[in-house]
């Protein structure tokens, strides 16, 4: 049977750390992802991931177990995540050649088609650079509903919750984010299989 | 029955199956009865999907080793060294260490004590006020008898 996140987490205020090894171990690749979305640097992404759990680690005491735990943590991730980037502005650390860096390692992976001819690959590279750059125009709130939906998985009462906005606030959200990152889509000439024209 | 203006908002919500049953089972009747918002809905499917053209991160796999030895470090830094220590020698003198200490404190405070028990029994006792009496003074004096001289 599995343990509730928030049963381990009971455990782990108690000093169980086989309990925080264990939502490490749940949580762990969903927030790198997360982080990696929204900061698109790998190493960035794992610093916002290790300090998102130590916080959890720190901050066990208190915890109220009626609060949900993943909420919680992506709550954690998400304010990192925030930080990180406006200190990215800061210091003007963003560079999109170190973007396209980043992503060349992860690239065979994704790929779901049949042939590996390099101008196939190359076209793809291109065009998840420029997702990656339309999602990165996007305002911040608007980006990290559309992810935590899209990525995550969330519901939209989640995200509320972890926006600390209402249900329909951030269905307006993840509208407006949609419709926004259409217009960059076709503005930069990407067109998906589904029988529409953007 | 429901308008374009009312659905369109909800289209998103209808894509990610937000909505209630009977708002749900509207929108699809309202899509398909009509071309304009359900080119809208197409539009908005199509966006989802290029968003699911990037790739999951693989993490690296020696990830939460490294948070677990962070938090360990950190859980040492706030727990008594002899919770944690797997040396007998540094527990042992982590205890003497702490023993020595509430010695040290226990004497200074029987210390203090014992000053001030001195102090309040050797303090002299302070000079009886003088006493105040109130004395009647008689002010009528016997005149002594006064003599006529008669001329």
């Amino acid at each position: 049977m599995r343990v509730s996140d928030e049963e381990l987490m009971l455990r782990c205020r108690h000093g169980d750390t086989s309990a925080f090894e264990l939502l490490v171990a749940r949580y762990k690749d969903a927030i790198l992802n997360f982080a990696y979305r929204m900061i698109h640097d790998y190493h960035r992404a794992e610093d916002v991931t290790q300090e998102t759990f130590l916080r959890v680690f720190r901050n066990a005491d208190h915890y109220k177990p009626s609060a949900k735990f993943k909420n919680w943590l992506y709550l954690i991730a998400a304010n990192l995540c925030k930080n990180e980037l406006r200190r990215c502005q800061r210091h003007q650390q963003t560079s999109l050649d170190a973007m396209m860096a980043e992503n060349t390692d992860a690239w065979p992976r994704s790929l779901t088609v049949s042939t590996n001819l390099p101008d196939h690959l190359y076209e793809k590279k291109e065009q998840q650079r420029l997702i990656e750059q339309a999602l990165t125009r996007l305002p911040e709130n608007q980006r990290l509903a559309l992810i935590m939906v899209t990525y995550q998985g969330l519901r939209y009462d989640e995200i509320a919750d972890v926006l600390n906005c209402s249900v329909s606030a951030v269905k307006s959200l993840i509208h407006r984010a949609r419709q926004g990152l259409r217009g960059w889509l076709v503005q930069s000439g990407i067109r998906g299989s589904t029988n529409a024209s953007l | 029955m429901l308008h374009c203006e009312n659905v369109r908002p909800d289209l998103s919500a209808y894509l990610d199956r937000e909505l209630p049953r009977w708002k749900m089972q509207l929108i699809r009747w309202h899509l398909y009865q009509c071309p304009r918002c359900s080119h809208e809905m197409a539009l908005l499917q199509q966006t989802d999907e290029i968003l699911h053209w990037l790739p999951v991160r693989a993490v690296e796999s020696d990830l939460a080793h490294r948070i677990l030895q962070r938090a360990e470090a950190e859980n040492r830094k706030g727990v008594p060294i002899w919770k944690h220590s797997t040396s007998t020698v540094t527990r042992f003198r982590y205890l003497l260490r702490q023993k020595a200490l509430a010695s040290a404190f226990a004497i200074c405070l029987l210390i203090g004590l014992g000053i001030t028990l001195t102090q309040s029994v050797m303090k002299p006792k302070p000079a009886a006020e003088p006493e105040v009496r109130v004395v009647q003074v008689d002010l009528i004096q016997e005149q002594p008898a006064r003599g006529y001289i008669l001329y």
